[in-house]
């Protein structure tokens, strides 16, 4: 995928002053907040500068990066890019489970890491293969779409093993392992967490154009290349989601059951 | 020297692993085949909370032993698998009666009955379904009584009931106990009842072990 489109389709870029125009909208509705007293005028406003800020200086941090190419370098922002993610999906779960921010870094990383590393091999094959430009926009969607997944399956998974506690230790009593006995919750943990993007993928194109794919037809890249890129993206991040409630379900399923009160056989032994 | 089946020596447990005393404090429980036991108490005492820790489903203090075998020398299916625990509310393993009656048999890796032993158990508790039919509209009563069969086909050696007669009426409890009781005849099961009614007025001879808040 090197080659240079054959149709040249026009691109536009905006000029600083084009961008100055465009917070005349932002000027319009901070107006209509501050008159009408909702409350939120200040953090419009310095949402609005932050948003400009941030992502001005990131793409000089960018252009730097895909400057340079080092190894070191990308995977020093893949690093940051899962560890953030990690620490955010642990962040939104409600329960109290030691070291839970490291598996689910483990589970991010792990799925996401592994399928990307294949797409940059067998799809994409940039080169060098560690190439930024590639490299890190991919990785972060991948990367956030795993940190969804990622809360979602330990979030369900807590939920489903509270609200079924007495079935799940029903089956254990009549004799299922502890890993049958949880069939029920781990299912539907899954199905959660990789419900978003299987979803995406029956609608995308009819409903809505991704981001992605927009971007590039926008910057000049003629709609059929575009597309197989996006089409890449959609099994990346499907592959990854699954891969990452997959993980997660496999190292924190005894874990968050006693945090939920249901012994998955840990904890269960006499003369304690 | 009597044989006892199950024991239950000192067993300390709050349900949680730091096993504290402060729900169920230093309880001994030594049955025998074939004896039926009741045990009584006033609510939050611990009745079922000590029935799950004998059925090896909670974490507890003390020793079990099953046979003169300790329980950890079995593993923890193992040990269910000989002292079944059924709750108050079961709720049916699967879609249809069949399935849940044989999920069980699934787990344990053991040939499944005929679907004749199957159906005469079935009958003999007053449930008319057909082994097909579907568990979703099944009444409190019926699933204790689906329960109920399914734990006795699985043949365990102790039987621990936890007020699993309370949803049932007169007539269909005394057919249950009728069941059990053959059972328990036929196979030296022991059994455990958690009971606050006077259901088990008449079943002679009866053990009664009462539990009182530490």
């Amino acid at each position: 995928m090197n080659s240079v489109p054959a149709t040249t389709t026009p691109y536009f870029p905006l000029t600083l002053y084009d961008l100055s125009m465009c917070c005349a909208m932002m000027g319009f509705i901070v107006l209509l907040a501050w008159q009408g007293k909702y409350g939120i005028t200040k953090t419009l406003l310095w949402g609005a500068l932050r948003a400009g800020i941030q992502l001005l200086a990131v793409g000089y941090i960018l252009t730097w990066l895909f400057s340079v190419d080092y190894f070191v370098v990308v995977f020093f922002v893949l690093m940051i890019q899962s560890f953030v993610a990690a620490w955010q999906a642990s962040r939104r779960q409600k329960i109290k489970i030691a070291n839970l921010p490291l598996y689910l870094w483990v589970a991010i990383a792990g799925s996401s890491f592994v399928f990307l590393f294949f797409s940059f091999v067998f799809v994409i094959h940039p080169d060098p293969l560690w190439k930024g430009q590639v490299v890190i926009p991919i990785s972060g969607m991948v990367i956030g779409n795993a940190l969804n997944s990622a809360a979602l399956s330990a979030d369900r998974l807590v939920a489903e093993l509270r609200s079924r506690r007495d079935q799940v230790e029903a089956a254990l009593a009549f004799g299922a392992s502890p890993w049958e006995a949880s069939f029920e919750p781990r299912r539907d943990a899954l199905h959660a967490a990789v419900a978003p993007s299987m979803n995406s993928m029956f609608v995308v194109g009819i409903v809505q154009l991704p981001g992605m794919m927009t971007g590039q037809i926008i910057g000049g890249v003629p709609p059929t290349e575009a597309v197989r890129y996006q089409i890449l993206i959609m099994y990346l991040i499907t592959a990854a989601c699954f891969g990452t409630a997959w993980i997660v379900e496999r190292l924190t399923w005894r874990k968050i059951g006693a945090a939920a009160g249901v012994w998955l056989d840990e904890h269960v032994t006499d003369n304690a | 020297m009597t044989d006892f089946v199950l024991t239950a020596d000192k067993i300390c447990s709050n349900g949680y692993p730091d096993c504290g005393c402060a729900i169920l404090n230093n309880l001994t429980l030594n049955l025998q085949r074939e004896e039926w036991w009741r045990i009584t108490g006033e609510s939050g005492s611990g009745k079922t909370l000590f029935m799950r820790c004998m059925a090896g489903l909670v974490p507890h203090r003390g020793s079990l032993s099953l046979n003169g075998k300790s329980f950890q020398s079995y593993s923890l299916p193992e040990w269910r698998r000989k002292v079944l625990f059924v709750g108050s509310k079961p709720i049916p393993f699967s879609e249809t009666i069949g399935e849940s009656i044989l999920l069980p048999f699934r787990w344990r890796k053991t040939p499944v009955p005929s679907n004749e032993i199957v159906m005469q158990i079935l009958r003999s508790t007053g449930l008319k379904f057909d082994l097909d039919a579907s568990t979703k509209s099944l009444s409190d009563g019926e699933r204790v009584r689906l329960a109920l069969v399914a734990s006795i086909l699985l043949h365990p050696e102790v039987l621990l009931l936890d007020e699993t007669l309370a949803s049932l009426d007169n007539e269909n409890a005394q057919n249950a106990i009728g069941m059990i009781r053959k059972s328990s005849h036929d196979t030296g099961m022991t059994v455990v009842w958690v009971d606050h009614g006077n259901r088990l007025t008449g079943v002679e001879p009866l053990h009664t072990m009462a539990i009182t808040k530490p």
